[in-house]
């Protein structure tokens, strides 16, 4: 080859390479600062809404009868008394608001469904179409001179079975989609089988989201009613979009909006890509009714506790490349509505050591709990990117314990993780109760108070006279062996475990096991269920009281105590903090007279110094942040704001003074110790060869 | 000739690049990490790393470890081998499918065999099952490179030390082993290069990666470290074993090479 040929060909691949270079990948700068556009709009019991092309909102309240015209900031213009009915749909088209209902018999049925056409001067209705066998109706939307709106009604169980899929997927309920033409007054049912929610697209096309029998999958597809076609379908691989009831279209953006009830956030999906998907909003409430989003003109609209919001999308739809966190065995659910799409990919810990060991950029973070022995070694050998820079990350880590500021700073001032939850054992007892089993912990207060104490309810309940109880001194030798080996295991570089008060425990645990020798829990927990359903509130309260009423003690960690034995009806939480009855204290520390700060643990994000998307994945931290210090929480914020009872008060004590506590790996510790608590190896043979085997792992 | 050879080396270009890029770069690659401080912060720290995997005890007990079973295993796995293809030499009609037996210890999955070696060797509380597993897994190959060697000897040869009077021992002493010298150099080198990856049953034998102090080999070493994240001492024992492994093999060689005949 000649040397100007090959001058040429090395251009050439130099030109290639630059180009390549420069598709790093779709940006778009976000412009945050819009959220004046961000809106709550002040009427209450609102059933059904919509816009007109000038962004004023109309909204009915069925129950008082009264419809409200607010400007495109939320000011009331306009009031009509209209015509009590429940209103389930509505839709404003050349200064003509449409409104599908239906009426009230007694307190709470309905009776069948109308489409009427509602006199904004006047409030009168008249009625264009009506349905006595449909009991629900939903969205209402016009396009190409047509109204459209799905009706639901009664039919025969077996034809409802035949038309359902028999894998459970999918049951039809009904459903059908109708148009009704404004000029000739005609209503005609669109071919479209099993569809469950529509939405507009443009004048002349709707979104559908249906079910396709064939392939046993929901799709989303566009649909031309004037023409009766449909375009491709499009799967949703994910099994959370069966459970969508409403969803939208927003143009300005070009995306997919849907309501994810269970998560309680919106999520922006490509209309091309309907795996690419990004939880951009968190609601208050899930939304659970397909008239509850609607998008016009770059806004997206919610229905939440009969309260209209308003938000501006391109404030939060985060247009970046999906970003990647890695995760081992314990998976913390990142909170909703930062924006960005979010990949969980679950990898075992010799492959997230790899991945560091290569330079991976392929993954953006980690999410580990710190009791994966991986997380210390992180810090210590500098695997992470600092995030001192980080807007939002210093402010969140100092307005939380002093002790969650200290554990995510290493020796150099570097922050190198985000700490998401942390967590760690509360006993909380009810006094009264207990004293009339003659345990008084305000008296004696130890490990073994506390297994005596679970000895005399276990007694108590063979006799007949039980309460409930949550503690078991075998399950919590864990919290109890990890106080050792964080406090005692390790003196001046050297494992000690032959010492009494680790020859103590490891007896007591033994005693531990129940008469028949065998390591039984005892349940003698019962989760609070539910009341039955149409209970009032006031039968809902005494319900959870009497059930709270009987419960003795129990060790709780911050999932427990906030949600597990708690139950939201209705908005409002029943779980052991709303009575204050109970009591709260730290566990016990392993020496009465040396008292020490409770262990507690964390879900850390630990940042990729290769990620490939290092911006956005600052961008996404900030945002979370953001996020976090906007929700006080005695689990994590230093100083309260709120008002909060005693018992909350003195679980944030409790919280305040914890310590992260990182963990040694199983076959260092546990692996060997358990062979002695199943009888395998006498106590002495286990000892040393734990302090073998500890020795091996901090010297080697 | 010149386009003959030519013609060779392009032919050898596919191989070598695989090998350069599979074994040569990341080779490099180790002795790059075990030569600076950590991944990220990248500063060179030369030396430092050797010297502090050098003066820790526990690699000296892994290197310890790693080549008493050199020094016991290997023999013992060679010397089997030797007595076992001798024997199979011997044999004649259907003992000569007794062979095929000896292929079977390789093909059976390490796990399996771990099994039957824990049930067998419970109360055993020394290194000697996986010396004998090192033995039961890899003779099989060695018996197959030793029955080959054999095969090539010339019956002559023999005839004529009969001929001067030699017989039993003295006749293997004096003809086999230097006949087959080359053959079992070679048979010490695969089993010292195999001692070294026995990694795997010693780590299912024990069901752990902190074995009792008698097996804790380099491998050992290396594993805890690749879980610690401690590159920099995985990579200064990588090198290390890799340096020992060389050695080895090149005073292998250069003995092959002066008693080959």
């Amino acid at each position: 080859m000649r040397s100007i040929e090959r001058i040429a060909m090395l251009l050439g691949i130099l030109v290639c390479v630059c180009g390549l270079c420069a598709c790093n990948g779709k940006k778009r700068e976000v412009d945050n600062k819009d959220k004046e556009a961000d809106l709550v709009y002040p009427a209450k019991n609102i059933s059904a809404f919509c816009t007109d092309e000038e962004g004023n909102l109309y909204a009915c309240d069925g129950e008082t009868g009264s419809l409200c015209v607010f400007d495109k900031d939320g000011v009331q213009v306009e009031h009509v008394n209209i015509k009590p009915m429940e209103y389930h749909g509505l839709c404003y088209v050349d200064g003509v608001l449409y409104a599908t209902a239906s009426e009230f018999v007694g307190e709470t049925e309905l009776s069948g469904m109308c489409l009427v056409k509602l006199s904004m001067e006047d409030g009168s209705q008249t009625v264009l179409y009506e349905n006595p066998n449909a009991w629900t109706s939903r969205r209402l939307a016009y396009g190409n001179g047509h109204l459209y709106f799905l009706v639901q009604e009664a039919m025969d169980l077996a034809e409802a079975a035949l038309r359902s899929d028999p894998t459970g997927e999918y049951y039809y309920s009904g459903e059908r989609l109708l148009g009704y033409s404004i000029e000739s007054k005609e209503v005609k049912e669109l071919s479209l089988e099993r569809i469950v929610a529509f939405a507009k697209r443009d004048d002349t096309t709707l979104w559908v989201y249906a079910y396709d029998m064939d392939c046993g999958k929901y799709y989303y597809a566009t649909y031309e009613p004037a023409a009766d076609m449909m375009g491709e379908k499009g799967y949703v691989g994910d099994s959370a979009n069966v459970l969508i009831k409403t969803f939208a279209y927003d143009e300005t953006e070009d995306k997919l909006l849907y309501a994810d009830e269970f998560k309680s956030a919106v999520v922006a999906m490509e209309p091309g890509d309907l795996n690419s998907q990004s939880s951009f909003y968190q609601t208050e409430a899930g939304l659970s009714y397909d008239n509850e989003l609607y998008c016009q003109d770059g806004c997206s609209y919610f229905l939440i506790n009969g309260k209209v919001h308003r938000i501006k999308n391109s404030n939060y739809i985060k247009d970046y490349e999906p970003l990647r966190i890695y995760y081992s065995s314990h998976e913390y659910k990142i909170p909703e509505g930062t924006g960005f799409e979010i990949n969980m990919v679950e990898v075992d810990e010799e492959t997230m050591a790899m991945s560091m060991m290569a330079g991976d950029g392929d993954y953006d973070f980690l999410l580990l709990s710190t009791e994966s022995p991986v997380a210390e070694q992180i810090r210590r050998v500098g695997a992470y990117e600092p995030l001192n820079k980080v807007p939002g990350v210093e402010k969140y880590l100092n307005e939380s314990f002093a002790f969650i500021k200290e554990a995510a700073t290493d020796d150099n001032g570097a922050v190198w993780m985000l700490p998401c939850d942390i967590s760690c054992e509360v006993f909380v007892y009810n006094p009264e109760l207990c004293l009339t089993y003659g345990i008084d912990f305000e008296k004696e207060y130890s490990n073994e108070a506390l297994l005596k104490a679970q000895r005399v309810l276990e007694e108590a309940e063979r006799n007949g006279n039980p309460s409930y109880y949550n503690y078991y001194f075998l399950r919590d030798r864990y919290r109890q062996m990890e106080l050792y080996l964080a406090d005692y295991a390790v003196v001046n570089g050297n494992a000690c475990f032959n010492t009494e008060l680790f020859r103590k425990y490891s007896k007591l645990y033994l005693d531990a096991k129940d008469q028949t020798g065998n390591e039984a829990f005892r349940y003698a927990w019962v989760s609070p269920g539910v009341p039955v359903y149409g209970a009032t509130d006031e039968e809902v309260e005494e319900y959870y009281a009497s059930y709270y009423s009987k419960v003795a003690f129990a060790s709780m960690d911050k999932l427990n105590l906030a949600l597990e034995y708690s139950s939201r009806i209705g908005g409002e939480s029943y779980g052991i903090l709303d009575y204050d009855f109970f009591r709260a204290k730290a566990m016990p520390s392993l020496e009465e007279n040396k008292p020490a700060k409770n262990p507690a643990s964390a879900f850390i994000l630990v940042l990729n110094p290769k990620s490939v998307h290092l911006s956005e994945a600052k961008e996404f931290l900030s945002v979370l942040t953001e996020r976090m210090n906007g929700e006080e929480s005695i689990y994590r914020t230093r100083e309260l704001e709120g008002e909060y009872s005693a018992l909350e008060q003195k679980v944030h004590e409790i919280y305040s003074n914890s310590r992260i506590v990182y963990s040694y790996p199983d076959d260092v510790f546990w692996d060997e110790y358990l062979k002695y608590l199943n009888g395998e190896k006498v106590l002495d043979e286990v000892i040393s060869e734990l302090e073998r085997k500890l020795n091996l792992y901090l010297k080697e | 000739m010149k386009k003959y050879l030519l013609k060779c080396r392009l032919l050898l270009i596919p191989s070598l690049l695989g090998v350069a890029l599979f074994y040569v770069l990341p080779y490099v690659r180790v002795i790059y990490y075990s030569l600076i401080e950590n991944q990220f912060s990248r500063k060179f720290v030369g030396l430092q790393n050797y010297e502090k995997v050098l003066q820790n005890e526990y690699f000296r007990l892994a290197l310890k470890n790693s080549l008493l079973l050199i020094v016991i295993a290997v023999p013992v796995l060679v010397m089997a081998a030797f007595l076992l293809s001798l024997l199979l030499l011997k044999m004649k009609g259907y003992w000569k499918l007794l062979r095929i037996a000896f292929v079977f210890p390789m093909l059976v999955p390490t796990a399996s065999v771990v099994v039957v070696w824990r049930t067998l060797f419970d109360a055993v509380e020394s290194v000697w099952p996986v010396y004998l597993l090192f033995v039961y897994k890899n003779i099989g190959l060695l018996i197959i490179l030793l029955s080959a060697a054999f095969s090539t000897l010339d019956s002559e040869v023999y005839e004529a030390a009969r001929l001067d009077g030699a017989y039993g021992i003295t006749l293997h002493r004096r003809i086999t082993l230097p006949l087959i010298s080359p053959t079992l150099l070679f048979t010490v080198l695969i089993g010292v290069v195999y001692s070294f990856k026995v990694f795997r049953e010693s780590y299912l034998y024990f069901g752990t990666s902190y074995p009792p102090d008698h097996s804790y080999t380099l491998q050992y070493y290396m594993n805890n470290h690749f879980y610690k994240l401690n590159y920099q001492n995985l990579a200064s024992g990588a090198v290390m074993t890799s340096l020992i492994v060389a050695a080895i093999v090149v005073v292998g060689v250069r003995l092959q090479k002066r008693f080959t005949i």
